[in-house]
């Protein structure tokens, strides 16, 4: 396991170009706007949601089938992929940390703007890129990479659909049994706490169907 | 018996595999022959579990098939290999991390006999070049098996007898086997112990190379020679413009010795088998 994800890794060190660009470009946008949440956490969002990336370049480059000639399991195979990700989760973190560093010590020096709310966010969109990478994994691994933007697309789509069609004739917000200040003063206190468990729900579930699609496929 | 195949079944849309039986002993090179889309590449990927079988039995080193026993295989695949960005050294940090046994000492001293430089992307190395590396990683592990599905498609003569000259160095030690897929059947002519040889996903035959040559022969008969030839000793025809090729069992050769006009090779037997026709 430890060799496939060395191998996702060394794509994301073959990247570092890229990387620095988009830092740079964030971070020029950051100080036009005032505000250095996007210098903060686009790179680190970016590393995050990188799983994908290698998925695709596996697929570009046909490697799947050499994949599975090497003594390792298909289980082990689905899993080191999840480590990664969980190993992106540490080193986007730091980096973002690190960024962090950079603006408050050298680019901008005593701004006031960064504080713990910024790192918070950073966490939260970090969590968020979890939960995009755990709603993908299983579908790549189900049809590929190319088919399952359109298999996302599609189950977004017809969900948006189904959620217009009941607000037609439903109006949440109207429901009496729902106390929206309470939602709302519910998701500010323990959003990030939240948002954490269900990621971990998500991955666990994720982890599963992962599995089960991989065990069936062909390459 | 290093690989060992039981009636192995794959059906898809168009195409199956069907009751596939060989096997491959230890020290002997098996060539698997056949026309493109005849079921080898399905065949391998079934045997390395890249592909799940319908039925039948895989066993490898006399086991039953367990990922952990792909530790002593050597795989190239036709169409498959790493990710291209990656570099030599690149390589050899993830398979030694990957394989128990991988040298990376062997490794660097393949790269150095081959001339492939160290840091550049493989996806700019020559075609022979790739391929060559590809061997080199399938050998790097000390693999008791090499499983090869088209190694030495799309390469020169000179590197073609080079690499043909590595597998047999590889089963010299009695106990190594090489499984080797190719639609270039003279690289077989030299090196394969046994040939099996599989068309629309069935087995045609599966014998070894010295029973095949003294077995069969080709024969070319003009269209008068043919009309009146004796129909019992052709075992597949097939029209020409200008003549006809013949396949005749080999003990019949001494009665048809005029009629034969160059050495059988095993692409001529592969070609009436598959192109020609019963009488």
């Amino acid at each position: 396991m430890k060799g496939l994800i060395i191998k996702d890794l060394l794509f994301i060190k073959n990247t570092w170009k890229n990387l620095i660009l988009i830092f740079i470009g964030s971070l020029l946008l950051s100080i036009a706007l005032g505000n250095y949440l996007l210098a903060i956490v686009c790179v680190p969002v970016m590393l995050l949601t990188s799983g994908i990336n290698t998925f695709q370049t596996d697929e570009f480059y046909n490697s799947d089938a050499y994949t599975l000639s090497y003594p390792l399991s298909r289980k082990e195979i689905v899993t080191s992929k999840f480590l990664f990700t969980l190993v992106m989760l540490g080193i986007s973190t730091y980096i973002g940390c690190m960024i962090y560093v950079l603006i408050y010590f050298i680019i901008h020096p005593g701004y006031n703007g960064l504080n713990t709310y910024m790192l918070r966010e950073l966490l939260m969109l970090e969590i968020s890129g979890l939960l995009v990478d755990s709603i993908f994994y299983p579908i790549i691994y189900k049809y590929g990479c190319e088919k399952s933007r359109f298999v996302l697309m599609s189950i977004i789509i017809l969900l948006l659909g189904i959620g217009s069609i009941l607000s037609v004739y439903i109006n949440v917000f109207k429901i009496d049994a729902i106390d929206w200040n309470a939602v709302i003063n519910f998701i500010e206190q323990y959003g990030l706490f939240s948002l954490t468990v269900l990621v971990v729900i998500m991955s666990i579930i994720s982890y599963i169907l992962s599995l089960l699609a991989y065990r069936h496929k062909d390459y | 018996m290093n690989i060992e195949v039981e009636n192995l079944c794959k059906k898809f849309e168009d195409f199956s595999l069907e009751d596939i039986s060989i096997k491959v002993p230890k020290g002997k090179i098996v060539g698997l022959i056949g026309e493109n889309g005849a079921g080898k590449t399905t065949l391998i990927k079934c045997i390395l579990d890249v592909m799940h079988k319908d039925s039948g039995k895989v066993l490898l080193f006399d086991k039953d098939y367990k990922g952990k026993l792909k530790e002593d295989i050597g795989c190239v695949f036709d169409d498959s290999f790493m990710n291209q960005t990656f570099n030599v050294k690149d390589i050899d940090l993830i398979m030694r991390n990957i394989y128990k046994n991988w040298s990376s000492k062997k490794f660097f001293k393949f790269m150095k006999d081959y001339d492939i430089p160290l840091k550049k992307e493989i996806k700019k190395l020559s075609t022979g070049m790739l391929k060559k590396l590809e061997i080199a990683v399938a050998l790097s592990h000390n693999p008791k098996v090499l499983i090869l599905d088209e190694p030495t498609s799309g390469l020169d003569p000179i590197i073609r007898s080079e690499i043909l000259d590595m597998f047999q160095n590889f089963v010299e030690n009695k106990e190594n086997s090489v499984l080797l897929s190719t639609h270039i059947t003279s690289d077989l002519e030299h090196i394969a112990d046994d040939v099996i040889f599989i068309s629309k996903g069935k087995i045609i035959f599966d014998k070894p190379l010295k029973d095949i040559k003294e077995q069969y022969t080709v024969i070319e008969l003009t269209h008068d020679e043919f009309a009146k030839f004796d129909k019992k000793a052709i075992i597949k025809y097939k029209k020409n413009r200008l003549d006809y090729q013949v396949l005749i069992a080999k003990k019949d050769k001494n009665k048809y010795t005029k009629y034969i006009k160059n050495i059988t090779t095993l692409d001529d037997i592969m070609l009436l088998y598959i192109k020609g026709e019963d009488v």
